[in-house]
């Protein structure tokens, strides 16, 4: 087995010393750093978010595959800056206004950040404007918006709103997700995306951020 | 209609009482009340008692088997938006009076072995969790023909209480023997609070609050809860069955269809609310599972807010014959939502009890029926 699927392995197992050694190992081996992020561990929470959308990993498998991501990432960061790798793509996410539910928005984040995309996490009950002014500081491609009770989700459709408002509509793509939001309700609010599963939201982010 | 233990246990038992039974299991949402009132319902309706719904005559019987802290509810902030409190967990809690009716955690107790260790003894046994006079009285009631009901603690959400859910989810890996020790702990406690109980009372229906599933599924997998909850589920309904006990129901919304097969194994035979908006589809699972489980809840929430054509496909599909003659308490998967009109609400009512074989509303009478 190579070592970049070694790295990939050990990633979705969650073992974080693992992964880090392994890093470490490629690095002095001489594998480009991008190489190693992309084939290596990107490769492993790809597979681990595939899993977890087919309901064959859960959320714990998640969190410690996504610690052992981070590990390595942490390591390549300086070469990856050396070398002048740009992110996929930035995505402002948070739980909106009124909600201080955030598990689904971190799952979220994870998969995204699984997906190479820089992710500013604004936290939980975050209002539009705060939405719409954290895209505009971070040049985002993306805002992501997580809402779990049916009383909040209609801050979503501010978000939209604000996003007009602002003049940023056209260069950032709005998704939704939570337990109460659909694909209707995304469509009568005028989101660019809703998927059920986090894993979805980070393909339909890669797609967006591609484009 | 009110049902009185026999009926209710035989119906969930999935044997025919003559009467299917229909139900209305949380009430509404925060803020229905008012766009009901707006639109000329009474506050018969408003309060649910109109509909005449049918119920069971029941009783939580009194032993404690969750954290006996010490500590007391403090306000610590109260705004027009929110209420900062402090709870009996010593958590600092934030509602947000708008939009929840749940205050939820801002900190949490435990993150370490030794953190627990501290507060380990919030939940060992002592005679003083069984209040004796007050089962003398349910004993009576017992008599009567009321359901009794025994709250145990969820074998996932206590510890969640204590960690949170992102903390317990890596405690699974990284500190086994805390979650080990935890739920070890709480099912010796509750084991000896149920035989306490089932001296003077018999239990009828143990009941355990999880809400451990979104609608992409459950946030444990099958191994976990197999390794770790599986056996504080066992303990307790091995104890609560010595005690009488027949209907074991487990509250969690979201989509449980991932665990279901584990938690059967444990002892559950009750999944509720059943949320279909999270892809629980009760005539799926009957067709799959059988008898196996009986279901509450079940129809779909979000219709009610559609119109009519809506309410009657969802009612026609979920009220028919696979899901009849017992081993079904329909009802809304969850608490009504806001954007529900009460006219629709009101012929969800009409058809629902129509499609079920009711007679028409004659009298008044609600009580929820979320265990």
């Amino acid at each position: 087995m190579s070592i970049l699927n070694e790295i990939s392995e050990f990633l979705q197992k969650g073992r974080s010393p693992k992964v880090k050694e392994l890093v470490n190992q490629a690095i002095a081996d001489g594998i480009d750093a991008e190489k190693i992020l992309e084939e290596g561990l990107l490769s492993g929470m790809s597979v681990i978010g595939e899993k977890f959308k087919n309901n064959e990993v859960f959320v714990p498998e998640v969190l410690i595959a996504a610690r052992a991501m981070n590990a390595g990432v942490e390591i390549l960061k300086p070469y990856l800056k050396a070398a002048d790798v740009k992110n996929k793509g930035v995505a402002v996410i948070g739980t909106v206004k009124g909600d201080l539910h955030d598990i689904g928005k971190n799952i979220v984040k994870m998969m995204l950040e699984g997906k190479g995309i820089e992710v500013v996490d604004l936290g939980v009950d975050v209002s539009a404007e705060q939405f719409v002014a954290a895209a505009i500081e971070n040049k985002a491609n993306l805002i992501c918006c997580s809402a779990l009770l049916t009383t909040t989700m209609n801050e979503m459709q501010r978000v939209v709103e604000k996003a007009k408002e602002a003049g940023i509509r056209d260069q950032v793509k709005i998704l939704v997700g939570g337990a109460p939001v659909t694909q209707s309700f995304c469509d009568s609010i005028g989101a660019d995306c809703y998927t059920s599963d986090a894993s979805s939201c980070a393909d339909a982010a890669v797609a967006f951020c591609r484009a | 209609m009110i049902w009185n233990r026999e009926q209710y246990i035989a119906h969930c038992q999935f044997e025919y009482t003559g009467r299917e039974m229909f139900c209305e299991l949380f009430g509404p949402l925060v803020g229905l009340d008012a766009e009901w009132r707006a639109q000329g319902a009474s506050e018969k309706e408003i309060g649910m008692t109109a509909f005449d719904w049918d119920y069971v005559m029941r009783t939580s019987l009194s032993g404690s088997t969750g954290a006996h802290t010490g500590l007391k509810k403090v306000i610590l902030e109260d705004t027009p938006e929110y209420t900062i409190s402090r709870d009996t967990y010593g958590r600092k809690m934030k509602l947000i009076k708008s939009s929840a009716t749940l205050p939820l955690p801002m900190e949490h107790p435990v993150k370490t072995m030794d953190d627990w260790l501290k507060i380990k003894h919030w939940y060992t046994f002592s005679e003083n969790r069984v209040n004796r006079e007050a089962l003398l009285q349910q004993k009576a009631l017992y008599d009567k023909g009321y359901l009794t009901i025994f709250s145990v603690r969820g074998g996932f959400d206590e510890p969640r209480q204590l960690l949170g859910e992102e903390a317990l989810c890596y405690a699974f890996y990284d500190e086994p023997e805390m979650i080990e020790d935890m739920l070890t702990t709480m099912a010796d406690t509750a084991v000896k609070v149920i035989e306490r109980v089932g001296d003077i009372v018999p239990i009828d229906n143990l009941i355990i609050h999880e809400d451990m599933a979104g609608k992409s599924g459950p946030l444990l997998g099958p191994s976990i809860i197999s390794e770790f909850i599986a056996p504080y589920y066992k303990k307790v309904w091995a104890a609560a069955q010595a005690q009488g006990a027949k209907l074991f129901s487990q509250d969690s919304d979201g989509n449980m269809e991932a665990v279901i097969d584990v938690f059967l194994d444990a002892g559950v035979n009750c999944f509720y609310p059943c949320e279909p908006a999270a892809g629980m589809d009760m005539v799926q699972l009957r067709k799959k599972y059988g008898k196996q489980f009986y279901i509450k809840g079940g129809i779909d929430k979000h219709v009610l807010r559609r119109d009519k054509d809506a309410i009657r496909a969802e009612l026609e599909y979920k009220m028919a014959a696979p899901m009849l003659g017992g081993g079904t308490i329909f009802a809304l998967d969850h608490r009504i939502p806001n954007g529900v009109p009460i006219e629709n609400y009101r012929y969800y009512v009409k058809l629902g009890r129509e499609l079920l074989g009711l007679p028409p509303v004659s009298g008044e009478g609600w009580e929820r029926m979320a265990f």
